[in-house]
């Protein structure tokens, strides 16, 4: 019973996910209306067959805002865990690989980067860099690496006394080759794992950072910056301020099902 | 004693990274902030005046260590847009928003710990999923969209409180209540989400176990069994996720207060970086940080009083 | 000698996924004033939830049906749930079989003995909590007053079966359910287990009912002894009856495995076969598939439980050589 729980949780997740892909997709080659068409005489609608999702204050179509927010949420969360994904397993692999004082200074400085609570450290790099997409999807990666870091790491750890590795070295086997043929293929699902979980959150903080000005900037459209425009007309047009949000907790929703769902696979016992 | 040592040794060393990577971050602005401050127009002779006020023209590491000695004595420098110690700012603005968290944890605790309780006592499997599927919604909802709702429906709607007109607690404790029980509120949803989801299971797995039926053969009461026995095993794997769930309620604060227009730190945070007021913006975050890693040894600490199991080693 | 406890056909099945489980058919049994009463059994034949379900402590899924299950002259069956709240750790209290997890890791001894004083007396908590070091001491704990503040990972398995014992003896309990006490302990901490058993027994003439695995312990301790094979009573009898006569092929391969240093023997005596589960029991005679005497009739056919002397009950259709026989 637990087992199919646990799928259950996987399904519902990748369901989730692939009608977010579909419209990212779908957005690259159609939307019902261009999101900088403006029409005055429409403003506010509510949502009706011409608009399926309503209107905004400048009378643009908030189905084709939504959708083409979808881009910025999956861009965002794809360069930002690349970001951490590159740079963690990086460090995370000399930690494990070298040990010592090496693996000490290293993991130290991620538990630092950890330490800054929420979206402290992301706001502190937006303070120092700028706004804007780019620097938003920098500081987010920055603030996933401890994550990633850490996995790469324990994998080196359970793996590092097993006798085929020294075998590896003895026969010459070059560092580089023992990490990515005997090491990272340990360490593979839980950075699945992290991965799906890590996107959620990037998309979480990109709405958060847009929603406070200081993400994503005009004309990239956003999620988090619809929520926080759509706020001033709340009476007037509370559609408006629902869609958003629910597209954010959609795709936070479904990432986290997908990694729960893959670690549970991964390790029924959990 | 010496487990307290080393953990203290480790919160020191966290702190110092913390506050060199604080440090190094904003000595990487592009762009000038002696030309933030003074214009464009400043003549030479002025920037030359704040390049030394502003130290400046010293090494990084003297920088640093002034800096950190300064902030150890309780100076974080002067805001540039307010002309006011950082301090000062901070503190009078903390006095809001820790009374915001609080109340959230508050809330967190009463709603989270009774729900968990309730849902693991009915161990079948459509309470099971029903729960599973609420908290995992519960954990995905952003806090600020369920401030922007509960802004619609409790005061717009059923007029509980006026959106954006603030009152301090000082003034009118009530009204000053009621205003900030909304953000609460909407930070603590998906915490209580997170309470439940690891404290329900916490409690099943205490449910089986063999000192719980011995206590019944005692012929204590169901509730007396939940109270005295289990809650108090189940929620020792629950306290190590409290850290955390303390900090993502201060850190949830920080954005709810825009949506409420609360004036805390999170207000003044915003401020600080809309206006590049560097030593504001520095100066909070390494407060924050540091109040997180505080709070953070606190658990770690009470942990370790709840668990006596774990001062052998 | 009166009777303190009258069980008559008492079932219990569980409601699992593959359906109802019988775990336990008509067993019936008393237990008289200042008597012990074991019952043997391997794992699995359903001992220990026979004594549990004497005051309701099966888990949600077990179904307990019985003609008569009464205790002092009240109806177990019947009672109301405030009266079993206190019938539990005043009147029947329970030791269990692994004083390292029966006990609450995070509560001091000393406490856990005391909530049951607190629970069932009227007293201050200054009153129980001497009653406590009392009690501790009575079971053989030194150093009381340090031993009060302890944990249980701080305190070895005998000590915490000690402390268990005087949890359980605290109240006076008029039974005491002893469900393998002594299995997780060390042999020399064992035979002061039972002999501390054994006097309290004497002094408090609290009945004991006494579950084991071990014919050998039972037979030290029990006035009379209960053998039940996959939820059948098999055997039933007065210790020493059953020791020289035993009529069931059962007990007499469990007397064979009992080892006896007298005797000399190399090899130990082991029943053949192996122990059923519950979902496979057999039609007729649970024992058929592991006796060597099984025929035809005792695979298709359930014996009945005969009284083949006075108050010697065997389940068998050719009980051994009986002297009365």
């Amino acid at each position: 019973m637990k087992k199919r729980k646990y799928s259950f949780n996987f399904y519902i997740g990748i369901v989730i996910v692939a009608f977010l892909l579909g419209i990212v997709i779908v957005s690259f080659f159609y939307t019902p209306y261009t999101v900088t068409q403006m029409n005055i005489g429409k403003k506010f609608l509510k949502p009706c067959w011409e608009h399926l999702l309503g209107t905004d204050h400048f009378g643009r179509d908030i189905l084709s805002r939504i959708m083409m927010g979808s881009q910025t949420a999956f861009q965002v969360g794809l360069i930002s865990i690349g970001i951490g994904l590159f740079f963690g397993i990086l460090i995370g692999s000399i930690a494990g690989y070298y040990g010592g004082i090496v693996d000490e200074i290293l993991m130290r400085i991620m538990d630092a980067v950890i330490a800054f609570p929420g979206l402290l450290f992301a706001l502190m790099f937006v303070a120092v860099l700028g706004q804007g997409i780019v620097n938003t999807m920098i500081a987010l990666g920055i603030m996933s690496i401890p994550q990633f870091a850490r996995i790469t790491r324990s994998g080196f750890l359970q793996v590092k006394p097993l006798k085929y590795i020294d075998m590896a070295k003895s026969i010459g086997v070059s560092n580089f080759r023992i990490m990515m043929v005997h090491i990272l293929p340990n360490v593979i699902s839980p950075l699945i794992v992290a991965c799906s979980m890590g996107f959620a959150s990037a998309v979480l903080a990109e709405a958060g950072l847009s929603y406070l000005g200081l993400g994503v900037q005009p004309p990239n459209p956003s999620w988090g910056r619809m929520l926080s425009e759509s706020q001033m007309y709340l009476l007037k047009a509370p559609t408006y301020s629902i869609v958003p949000g629910i597209f954010i907790t959609l795709s936070v929703l479904g990432f986290n099902l997908l990694g729960d769902g893959i670690s549970a696979i991964r390790d029924p016992r959990k | 004693m010496r487990y307290l040592l080393r953990k203290m040794s480790s919160v020191i060393m966290t702190l110092f990274l913390v506050t060199v990577i604080t440090f190094i971050v904003f000595e990487i602005i592009p762009g000038d902030p002696i030309a933030a401050k003074l214009g464009i127009e400043a003549d030479k002779v002025q920037i030359e005046a704040l390049r030394k006020e502003l130290q400046l023209d010293q090494p990084l590491i003297v920088r640093y260590k002034d800096w950190i000695g300064n902030a150890l004595k309780g100076d974080l420098g002067i805001s540039i847009r307010f002309d006011e110690p950082v301090i000062n700012l901070i503190q009078i603005r903390m006095m809001v928003t820790s009374r915001l968290a609080l109340i959230a944890l508050v809330i967190t605790i009463i709603i989270g710990v009774p729900l968990s309780i309730i849902t693991a006592k009915y161990d079948n499997k459509g309470i099971g999923i029903g729960t599973s599927i609420f908290s995992q919604i519960g954990m995905a909802l952003p806090s600020f969209w369920l401030g922007i709702l509960m802004t619609y429906l409790f005061g717009l709607v059923l007029k509980q409180f006026i959106p954006g007109r603030y009152v301090p607690m000082e003034q009118n404790f009530v009204q000053g209540l009621n205003y900030l029980l909304y953000p609460a509120i909407a930070i603590a949803i998906p915490k209580i989400a997170v309470v439940v989801r690891y404290l329900r299971n916490a409690i099943m797995d205490q449910t089986n176990q063999d000192y719980v039926r011995t206590a019944y053969s005692k012929g204590l009461r169901s509730h007396q069994v939940m109270v005295r026995h289990i809650l108090r095993n189940a929620l020792i794997p629950v306290i190590t996720i409290m850290g955390m769930i303390i900090a993502d309620i201060l850190g949830g604060s920080l954005i709810i207060e825009q949506v409420f227009t609360i004036p805390g730190i999170g207000r003044l945070l915003i401020m600080g970086i809309s206006n590049r007021d560097f030593p504001l913006v520095q100066g909070m975050v390494i407060y924050i940080a540091l109040i997180v890693i505080a709070i953070n040894l606190l658990v770690d600490i009470m942990y370790h009083f709840i668990d006596p199991r774990i001062k052998l080693n | 000698m009166n009777q303190l406890l009258d069980v008559k056909d008492l079932s219990i099945a569980f409601e699992t996924n593959e359906g109802l489980l019988k775990a336990v058919s008509n067993v019936s049994f008393q237990l008289h004033e200042n008597a012990i009463l074991g019952i043997v059994g391997e794992s699995g034949c359903g001992k220990s939830i026979t004594a549990m379900s004497l005051i309701n402590l099966l888990p949600s899924n077990a179904i307990v049906s019985s003609n008569q299950m009464l205790f002092n002259g009240m109806d177990l069956r019947s009672i109301d749930k405030n009266k079993l709240y206190e019938i539990r750790g005043k009147d029947i209290a329970i030791i269990f079989q692994e004083p390292m997890t029966s006990l609450n890791p995070l509560m001091k001894v000393g406490q856990q003995i005391t909530e049951m004083i607190r629970l069932h007396e009227n007293s201050t908590l200054k009153e129980a909590k001497q009653k406590t070091q009392w009690m501790m001491k009575k079971v053989g704990l030194s150093n009381v007053k340090k031993l009060y503040h302890s944990y249980t990972h701080e305190l070895s398995g005998g000590m915490l079966q000690r402390v268990m014992i005087a949890m359980a003896m605290i109240c006076q309990p008029k039974i005491l359910i002893a469900d393998e006490p002594t299995t997780a302990l060390d042999v020399t901490i064992q035979a002061q287990i039972l002999e501390l058993m054994k006097q309290l027994n004497k002094e408090n003439h609290t009945s004991i009912i006494f579950i084991s695995h071990d014919l050998g312990v039972i037979k030290e301790m029990c006035t009379e002894v209960m053998v039940m094979y996959l939820g059948y009573c098999v055997e039933k009898a007065d210790t020493s009856v059953l020791l020289k006569h035993p009529a069931h092929p059962y007990t007499y391969g469990l007397l064979q495995s009992i080892p006896n240093p007298k005797k000399g023997k190399s090899r130990l005596y082991a029943i053949p076969g192996r122990i059923l589960k519950l979902s496979e029991r057999p039609k007729g005679c649970p024992f058929c598939t592991r006796c060597k005497r099984a025929t035809e009739k005792c695979r298709t056919q359930l014996p009945e439980l005969q009284e083949i002397s006075t108050n010697h009950f065997v389940r068998c259709f050719y009980p051994l050589d009986h002297p009365q026989n």
